[in-house]
């Protein structure tokens, strides 16, 4: 009878908290299909959350006041490659780092984490400077390579090479596979699971940036996502609706790929599977 | 197929530990050559020094005769066993078994067609398909020596590769390898800290205590002239009986007291310290009445089947040599047969062969005796 209660109570408070954390999307979903003039007349009562007319105005309105795909593609490219090429480096420094005998091992680790204190905004500028004195800047390729290698990314990976079991790989080394197949055809297929965090970390971070490509691009031609919704505060009319449109396509992507992922990392756990 | 020369060989580990300590040891080709020792002892070590998965502070070890201490483990044409088999989990058997051939880049064909006899050879044939997170502890040990033999390598390392499986599948398997062993000839090195197992098994055996080798030699050697207390108490269940000499008669010829017997110390290269009994070296008095005898009380029985262990209060200064120094060893074991069947707390007298006896000087070393 008790627990019935305390697992009730349990319940109750997990509903209300996650109520809590999903109320903004559901503002966000539900408000981009409302007519303009009920998006903010709603705002104050439960109706925010429900429409009472559905209309898809507020989305044909973003596909025509911009580029929606060519920002899409931009995104996608840039996003992609910063978790492809990220997972590749990080992964390779972290595994160095882990496993591999070398002198000033443990001052390149402190180094490494100590990087992670460092905000970008510190950085911003200098680099910004550094890049455009040697012209490189206002294209996709300058919005990826600085932040391909991240000290984040590398605790992660560190952290779970030195779990696993150091046995495999000396299995792989005295069957005959050198440093780099060990690594490919016995570490990362047991290491699934930390890709899979990594991929979803990085691309949560980076999804939304918004100061880096905005000090590193001039045009819509290699800009992100985040910057053209801008353009809808600082172009008139300011439309509430299309600003949460825009917002909802934004999102669509990631939780799509977030979904994708988390069955991949469950996945990822269930089959390492290494016990003895 | 290749012999192992192992010369003078350091290895301190960066926490400190001296794991191997000016070791030199030589294995024949085709010898089937066993590292036994309590754990801590290096014996994993030096394994792992032959694989190119340690490397020596100094020292060199030979291959084949070729010098591999700057090859890397996929270079020296070994393969080892785990304790733990190392299977691949995100392989299949067959993966398995077929990943040290892939790594050498062998024709498909060929491949296939020896993870096939190795399977055939093994009995894993009906479990190639399967992954080993869903194999018995006991087909994964077979698939883990399948992965070893596939090569056939010049040297087989095998790090405790029966200390997961249960008793009476560790029997089975035991056997297996021995004929295994016989069958291919391959140079093997056996890693354990199981007696049994290194006695059965070794060719020759080598008993490591702290990084060094303490004895090299023919197991019965081994069991019958142990070269130091070590040794002595290692081998052997329950282990050798230790007692400090006590001796008597100053001036006249020295002599051995253990409670009321008395053996006359036969002449020696020094003075004994310690002397020695194999629990089967006593014998129930009343049919040797020509013998020494001590009588004593039993304190525990063991009743084994085809014998009986007897416990009881050490009558002299027992120690046990596998402690710390002189650490006393409260009681003494005899093995007996099994009738008449003895009960705890009951007075037996109990003789044994004067030759029988081992002696030890002050740091420990067998002291031989004259004739042997």
């Amino acid at each position: 009878m008790r627990r019935t209660l305390t697992t009730g109570l349990r319940h109750a408070a997990l509903l209300v908290s996650a109520a809590a954390f999903l109320a903004p999307v559901a503002f966000l979903v539900v408000g981009s299909f409302k007519p303009e003039g009920r998006i903010l007349a709603d705002a104050g009562s439960w109706r925010a959350f429900f429409p009472a007319h559905w209309t898809l105005d507020n989305y044909r309105d973003v596909f025509a006041r911009v580029d929606f795909v060519r920002f899409l593609l931009n995104s996608l490219l840039i996003n992609g490659a910063m978790v492809l090429s990220g997972l590749a480096v990080n992964s390779l420094a972290a595994y160095a780092l882990a496993r591999l005998r070398w002198a000033g091992r443990p001052f390149v680790l402190g180094l490494v984490l100590a990087t992670l204190v460092v905000p970008f905004e510190a950085i911003a500028v200098p680099l910004f400077y550094g890049l455009s004195a040697i012209g490189w800047r206002d294209d996709w390729s300058v919005q990826v390579v600085p932040f391909v290698a991240n000290p984040l990314s590398i605790w992660l990976f560190y952290v779970f090479f030195a779990g696993l079991p150091r046995e495999l790989e000396e299995a792989a080394r005295v069957d005959g596979a050198g440093v780099l197949r060990t690594f490919l055809t016995v570490v990362v297929p047991n290491a699934r699971a930390a890709f899979a965090t990594v991929a979803i970390v990085t691309l949560l971070f980076y999804w939304g940036m918004y100061l880096w490509p905005l000090l590193m691009t001039a045009g819509p031609h290699a800009r992100p996502l985040p910057l053209a919704i801008a353009t809808f505060y600082t172009l008139p009319p300011l439309r509430w609706g299309d600003i949460l449109a825009f917002g909802t396509l934004m999102v669509a992507p990631v939780l799509l790929l977030f979904i994708l992922f988390q069955r991949a990392f469950v996945r990822g756990v269930a089959a390492t599977g290494i016990k003895g | 197929m290749a012999s192992v020369e192992l010369e003078g060989l350091e290895l301190r580990y960066p926490n400190g530990v001296q794991a191997v300590r000016g070791l030199s040891l030589a294995v024949a080709d085709g010898e089937f050559l066993v590292l036994l020792g309590p754990s801590g002892c290096g014996k994993s070590t030096l394994l792992r020094l032959v694989a190119g998965l340690e490397a020596p502070d100094a020292g060199e070890i030979r291959i084949g005769g070729e010098r591999v201490n700057e090859r890397p483990p996929q270079r020296r044409d070994v393969a080892m066993v785990f304790q733990n088999y190392a299977l691949y989990p995100h392989m299949t058997v067959r993966a398995n078994l077929a990943f040290p051939l892939r790594m050498r880049r062998l024709p498909r064909a060929q491949i296939a067609r020896r993870v096939q006899d190795t399977a055939r050879a093994l009995g894993l044939e009906a479990l190639l398909d399967r992954r080993p997170g869903e194999l018995s502890g006991g087909q994964r040990q077979r698939v883990a020596m399948g992965r070893a033999l596939v090569r056939e390598p010049a040297v087989f390392l095998m790090d405790e590769p029966l200390s997961n499986l249960d008793a009476r599948l560790r029997l089975q398997v035991r056997g297996e390898i021995a004929e295994l062993q016989r069958r291919l000839g391959v140079t093997t090195l056996y890693v354990t800290h199981d007696q049994v197992e290194a006695m059965s098994l070794g060719q020759r055996v080598a008993v490591l205590r702290a990084g060094t080798i303490q004895q090299l030699g023919a197991p019965e050697r081994l069991y019958e002239r142990p070269a130091n207390l070590f040794v002595a108490a290692f081998l052997g269940t329950p282990p050798m009986n230790v007692f400090r000499v006590a001796l008597e008669g100053a001036g006249s010829a020295p002599v051995l007291r253990l409670g009321a017997a008395r053996v006359p110390v036969p002449a020696l290269a020094a003075a004994p310290a310690y002397a020695g009994l194999r629990p089967e070296a006593f014998r129930l008095a009343a049919r040797y009445p020509e013998l020494p005898a001590v009588e004593v009380r039993a304190a525990v029985v063991e009743r084994l089947g085809p014998e009986q262990v007897v416990w009881f209060d050490a009558p002299a200064a027992a120690v046990d040599p596998l402690a710390a120094a002189d650490t006393p060893a409260p009681r003494m074991a005899a093995r007996l047969p099994p009738a008449p069947a003895l009960a705890p707390g009951e007075s037996l007298d109990l003789a044994f062969e004067p030759a029988a006896v081992h002696w030890f000087d002050a740091g420990g070393r067998a002291l031989a005796r004259p004739g042997t």
